[in-house]
C-alpha cells in the first residue's frame, strides 16, 4: 500500500507540468481513405474518470487505442504523462507499462493459468522476483474476488471471472491510467455487475480511467465527465447529471433515447 | 451389433461376399507364407550364407543381421573406438534432462547450449574417427538430430520474418522459403556434396557430413517455417494487443506469449514433418554415405553374405518404422498433455 502512495506522489509531479495526465490535441486519424477520428480534443486530469459512449463505428475504440498507441495517428498530438506519442517515440512500451487496457474479449493468455497471467508482465518487464510478483498478484486477485480460481486456466472460467482476471492482470503492472474498451459487452447479463463492481471500486480508489461503455448506470455513478462521440468527432462533453437530463446536442438526445428504449 | 455391421458392410451382395472371401483367403495365404519365412523357417545363427542355407528351410537368414549388427548400428566405425559413440549419445540424451526440471525459466538458453554442445561433441569427439567411417543407425540419428536442431530456430525466424512489417526482411524470408521448398532435397544434397566443394578453395575442406547437415537444414527450415507460420496465423489478434498493452516488446512477446501457443497448435504437424525429415535422411545414400539404409548394400556384398539385401532392407525398414512410430506416439502424447487442463477446484 505504501508503494501505491509513493507512486501517486510521482504522478503528481509528472502531471503537474501540463496539469493533465493525458492531453489530446486536434487528433486526426485515417484508415486508408476513411477519416475515422476528426479533430479530437480531449484532456484528462489525474484521477479523472471519463466515460465515452456513442453509436457503433463512431471511433470510440480507435480513440482509446491511440492513447496507448495500439493505433497510430496521422495528425495532431497525443501526450501521455508528459510523453508525446509520435513516430519517433523511442519506447512506446515504457508508456504502455503505465497504461493498463482491458478489452471486450478479455484476451487472457490461454496457455497460462490465472496466477501466471498476472505475474508474467511484472516478472519479465518490471523485473520483479517471482515471489514478489505473486504477492502482488494475490492482492489483486482478492480485490477482484477470484483468488479461489487462481490456479485455473482462462478457459475454465466464466466470462465475468475472465474479465475480472484481465482487470487484475492490468493492475498488477500498477498502471497510472486504465483504459476500458466495452469491458462488459461480451458478457452475459448476469455477469455484467460483478465486473462493474470491480470498476466502481477502482474508480473510488482514485484511478484515472477512460471507459468506453454503454452501461449508463455506471456512467452516472462514477464518471466525472461523459463524452459522446459520433462519426469520429467528440460531439459533447458533460458532467453526468447534465448529460443524462439535459444534453445539448441533438444526436446525443437521439442516442440516449435509443439506449433507454433498449434498457 | 458388431456381427450385423460386418454382415452389412462385407456380405451385403453375393459379389461382395465372394470378394470378401477371396481377399481373406489371399491375405491369409500371404500372412502364413510370411510367418513361415520370417519366423518359423528363419535361421538365426550362422556364420555365412551357405551355413544358413544348409541349416534352414528356405526362411529368412536373420543370422546376417545378427552377425552384422555392429555395422548396422555403428557403420564402419572402428570397433575399439565405438565407446566414443556411446559417450556422445549418452551425453545427448542426458542433455534433455534440464527441459524437464520445473524451476528452470530460461528453456531457450538450454536450447542455445544444445546448438553449440551437440556439434562440438559430435564432430570433435566422435570425429576423432574420420567421418568416412561413420554409418548405420548412428549416422541416421546424427543427421536427424542435427538437422532438426538447426532447422527449428531458423524455421521460427523465417516464419516471423515472413510476417515482418519490414519489407526487406519479409522479402528475404519469402525468397528463402519459396526457393528451398521449390527444389527437391536430393538436388540440395548433390549441390552441397559436389558443387559447394568445387567452389571452395582447396585449403578449405568442409566435412561431408557438415555439408549435408547444412543442406538439410536449408530444406527443412523452409518447411518448418511454413508450419510455424500456419500456427502464427492461428493466434488471435487479441493476444498481440493484450501483450502489447502490458508493455511487452517483440522479443519477449514472441517468446512468452506467442510461440508457446504456436507450438501447442502445431505440435502434431511438427511431429509429422519431423518424421518425414528422418525418413528423408535416407537420401544421403545417393551421395555415398552409408546410413542405416545405405549400409545394406555394402554389407550384402560381403562374399560370405552375398544377396542378403531382402533381410537387410526389411530390417532397416522395421527400424525406421519403430523410430517413426515412437515419434508419432510421443507427439500425440505431448499434444494431449499440453491440452490437458488441471483439475483444480476452488482453493482455500
Ligand atoms: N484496422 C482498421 N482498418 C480499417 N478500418 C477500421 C479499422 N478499425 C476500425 N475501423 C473502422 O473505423 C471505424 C471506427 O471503428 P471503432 O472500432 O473505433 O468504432 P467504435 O466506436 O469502437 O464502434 P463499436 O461500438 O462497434 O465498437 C469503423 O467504421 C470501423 O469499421
Ligand atoms: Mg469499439
Amino acid at each position: 500500500m505504501t508503494e501505491v502512495i509513493e507512486k501517486n506522489r510521482e504522478d503528481e509531479a509528472l502531471s503537474s507540468t501540463s496539469g493533465y495526465i493525458i492531453s489530446i490535441d486536434n487528433l486526426n486519424k485515417w484508415f486508408g481513405d476513411f477519416h475515422v477520428l476528426k479533430d479530437v480534443n480531449l484532456t484528462v486530469a489525474k484521477g479523472e474518470r471519463i466515460v465515452i459512449c456513442g453509436p457503433s463505428g463512431s471511433g470510440k475504440s480507435t480513440l482509446i487505442r491511440c492513447i496507448n498507441r495500439l493505433e497510430k495517428h496521422q495528425k495532431g498530438t497525443i501526450n501521455v504523462m508528459g510523453n508525446e506519442l509520435t513516430e519517433n517515440t523511442k519506447d512506446v512500451s515504457a508508456i504502455r507499462q503505465e497504461v493498463g487496457m482491458v478489452f471486450q474479449s478479455f484476451n487472457l493468455f490461454p496457455h497460462l493459468n490465472i496466477l501466471q497471467n498476472l505475474t508474467l508482465a511484472p516478472v519479465w518487464i518490471r523485473k520483479m522476483s517471482q515471489k514478489e510478483a505473486e504477492k502482488i498478484a494475490w492482492q489483486y486477485l482478492k480485490r477482484v474476488n477470484i483468488a479461489e480460481h487462481a490456479l485455473k486456466f482462462p478457459s475454465q472460467l466464466s466470462g465475468g471471472q475472465q474479465q475480472r482476471a484481465a482487470i487484475a492482470r492490468s493492475l498488477c503492472m500498477q498502471p497510472k491510467i486504465m483504459l476500458f474498451d466495452e469491458p462488459t459487452s461480451a458478457l452475459d447479463p448476469e455477469m455484467v455487475n460483478e465486473v462493474l463492481d470491480v470498476m466502481v471500486k477502482l474508480a473510488e480508489e482514485g484511478m484515472t480511467m477512460i471507459c468506453v461503455t454503454h452501461e449508463m448506470g455506471f456512467a452516472r455513478r462514477v464518471a466525472d465527465h461523459v463524452i459522446f462521440m459520433d462519426e469520429g468527432r467528440i460531439v459533447e462533453r458533460q458532467v453526468p447529471g447534465k448529460f443524462f437530463s439535459n444534453p445539448e446536442n441533438e444526436r446525443t438526445k437521439e442516442f440516449l433515447k435509443q439506449i433507454h428504449a433498449i434498457s | 451389433m458388431k456381427l450385423n455391421k460386418i454382415r452389412k458392410d462385407y456380405f451385403n451382395t453375393p459379389l461382395n461376399a465372394l470378394m470378401t472371401l477371396v481377399m481373406i483367403y489371399l491375405i491369409a495365404r500371404f500372412a502364413w507364407w510370411f510367418l513361415n519365412w520370417a519366423i518359423l523357417d528363419a535361421v538365426w545363427i550362422a556364420d555365412t550364407k551357405d551355413q544358413a542355407l544348409e541349416s534352414g528351410r528356405g526362411g529368412a537368414a536373420w543370422a546376417f543381421i545378427i552377425n552384422k549388427l555392429r555395422f548396422f548400428i555403428f557403420g564402419f566405425y572402428p570397433k575399439d573406438e565405438i565407446w566414443r559413440i556411446y559417450v556422445t549419445f549418452f551425453t545427448i540424451v542426458l542433455s534433455f534432462i534440464p527441459y524437464f526440471i520445473k524451476g528452470i525459466r530460461h528453456k531457450v538458453i538450454i536450447f542455445l547450449a544444445h546448438i553449440i554442445i551437440w556439434p562440438v561433441l559430435i564432430f570433435a569427439f566422435m570425429g576423432q574417427v574420420s567421418t568416412n567411417d561413420w554409418g548405420g543407425l548412428s549416422l541416421t540419428f546424427i543427421l536427424s538430430l542435427l538437422g532438426l536442431l538447426y532447422s527449428f530456430p531458423i524455421g521460427m525466424l523465417l516464419a516471423l520474418g515472413r510476417r515482418s512489417s519490414w519489407p526487406i526482411i519479409r522479402g528475404l524470408s519469402v525468397a528463402y522459403i519459396e526457393f528451398f521448398r521449390g527444389i527437391p532435397l536430393i538436388t540440395i544434397l548433390f549441390m552441397s556434396s559436389v558443387v559447394v566443394p568445387f567452389f571452395l578453395p582447396s585449403q578449405v575442406a568442409v566435412d561431408k557430413i557438415v555439408r549435408v547437415v547444412i543442406g538439410m537444414t536449408f530444406f527443412q527450415s523452409a518447411y518448418l517455417a511454413e508450419v510455424i507460420r500456419g500456427g502464427l496465423q492461428a493466434i488471435p489478434k487479441g493476444q498481440y494487443e493484450a501483450s502489447d498493452a502490458l508493455g511487452f516488446r517483440f522479443g519477449l512477446q514472441t517468446y512468452l506469449v506467442i510461440m508457446p501457443q504456436v507450438l501447442k497448435v502445431t505440435i502434431s504437424n511438427i511431429g509429422g514433418i519431423s518424421i518425414s525429415f528422418i525418413k528423408d535422411t535416407t537420401l544421403v545414400l545417393i551421395i555415398g554415405m552409408f546410413d542405416l539404409l545405405g549400409i545394406v548394400n555394402p554389407l550384402a556384398s560381403d562374399s560370405n553374405w552375398l544377396g542378403m539385401e531382402p533381410e537387410g532392407l526389411i530390417f532397416a525398414g522395421m527400424v525406421y518404422w519403430i523410430i517413426c512410430f515412437a515419434i508419432s506416439r510421443l507427439t500425440s502424447r505431448a499434444e494431449a498433455k499440453m491440452n490437458e487442463l488441471p483439475d483444480v477446484g476452488v482453493i482455500k
